[in-house]
């Protein structure tokens, strides 16, 4: 395990306006993509819809900018959380890639960098999956009624963040 | 003699155990964020503005409980499968649009819609004779769900439907909270809005409107509706507490027609 010590003073070296605007970036198009998919149902039936493209245009962008407006403070909440914590290991693992990559050990990290925008686009996948298999029932036995898959996706984001930290500051001394 | 070929095969299975012992943390990392990946997608289902079937209840809302399908239903089909329904409509009855809802009553997305939007739309399109609204009893998360359902039609046997569908939003508690959807509680409701309590409590013990509640519920599977809120907007389905602004362009273009 790292030491905290060495972790705070490489969180410290590596959050500077670059690694904010990336991290922005990927968040709003994770957020983005999230909306796309919290909304698909909709969006699916508006472009059915026998109106002109600009109205069905229209819809679509009402019902993504709805998206914070439908949903519960707690989901905004967990939803913002994550999107910030993809956002920042996403821009890790693309950091990452510019060290390992003249180690010649890229397949590690091209595995984290395709499952890290998977995470968004796999959404549907999630959904998909999840009610294929029945898991909606689950909600109803769980003493949190769901919150237990919020709380388990930002501690394996932090995980996954705590070990691209650590994994790029070792790069960082081998290159040394 | 092996054959080289089970040779390869018992070498590879001999290193397995060597290989497992090799995993890193990485590898096991990366499963992790896999996992995050479809905690992910599966939170994201979770989001999609309606409420997930429960698990508890009758045999008509274990039916509910089927997996949800992203179809999109055919307006000239769910017109021709939607009835006039039970409850009084709101507005014109020869309106050029007709909205009808399918809610639960302790479904906090239908509250949030019946806060945020419902009173503009009454506002803009109802009361000025432009649509008319209906409402369909589907109640499907749980138990107590269906005893708001049963208090709503015996709400509407005094003639007050709208009053105490008012009355049950706006007193709705927390979703895991169900102490007021008994007799006892659902009466003060009736109390507050001037219904015959006596009668109300009859009704209510009496269940004599469950069928009406199974019409509802049957009426809204026949046509997609795999929860709530859903509304039918002649025929266009929309699902979730949208904001007013996507009933509004729909009606609006429903208008130009």
């Amino acid at each position: 395990m790292p030491k905290t010590s060495d972790l705070l003073f490489f969180l410290k070296e590596s959050i500077n306006l670059r690694f904010v605007l990336k991290t922005i970036i990927f968040s709003t198009l994770f957020l983005g993509i999230a909306a796309v998919v919290i909304n698909i149902v909709n969006i699916i039936s508006a472009l059915s819809f026998n109106y002109p493209l600009l109205v069905k245009t229209k819809l679509i962008f009402i019902y993504i900018g709805g998206t914070f407006q439908s949903i519960t403070d707690i989901d905004i909440i967990f939803l913002t959380l994550i999107s910030v914590l993809f956002g920042a290991n996403l821009t890790l693992v693309l950091a990452k890639l510019k060290f390992v990559r003249k180690q010649n050990n890229l397949r590690l990290t091209f595995g984290a960098g395709i499952i890290s925008i998977a995470a968004a686009g796999c959404a549907t996948c999630g959904l998909s999956l999840m009610s294929i298999i029945g898991l909606a029932g689950v909600l109803a036995i769980l003493p949190l009624h769901g919150i237990e898959f919020y709380i388990l996706a930002v501690i394996i984001l932090i995980l996954s963040f705590i070990y691209n930290l650590n994994s790029i500051y070792k790069a960082c001394k081998i290159r040394k | 003699m092996p054959s080289a070929k089970t040779a390869k095969k018992t070498l590879t299975l001999g290193d397995l155990g060597k290989k497992l012992s090799q995993i890193k943390l990485t590898q096991v990392l990366y499963i992790l964020l896999l996992v995050a990946v479809f905690l992910i997608g599966y939170l994201l289902g979770r989001l999609q503005g309606i409420q997930a079937p429960t698990v508890a209840g009758t045999n008509n809302q274990q039916q509910a409980a089927a997996p949800a399908q992203p179809s999109v239903p055919d307006p000239k089909d769910v017109l021709s499968k939607l009835t006039d329904g039970h409850f009084p409509a709101k507005g014109n009855k020869n309106a050029k649009v007709t909205i009808v809802e399918f809610a639960d009553f302790r479904c906090p997305f239908c509250e949030r819609y019946f806060t945020d939007t419902e009173s503009q739309i009454m506002k803009d399109y109802v009361d000025t004779g432009k649509v008319k609204y209906e409402f369909r009893n589907y109640q499907f998360l749980g138990d107590a769900s269906v005893v708001a359902g049963n208090a709503a039609e015996c709400a509407n046997e005094q003639g007050k439907f709208w009053d105490y569908h008012e009355w049950l939003y706006k007193n709705q508690p927390d979703e895991s909270d169900t102490s007021m959807y008994n007799t006892d509680g659902l009466a003060k409701g009736a109390e507050e809005i001037g219904l015959d309590v006596t009668k109300f409590r009859d009704c209510l013990d009496s269940k004599k409107y469950a069928s009406n509640l199974d019409k509802d519920l049957n009426e809204g599977k026949s046509i997609g509706v795999t929860g709530t809120p859903t509304f039918y907007i002649n025929g266009r389905q929309l699902v979730g507490a949208q904001p007013y602004l996507a009933f509004k362009t729909i009606i609006d273009e429903e208008l130009k027609k």
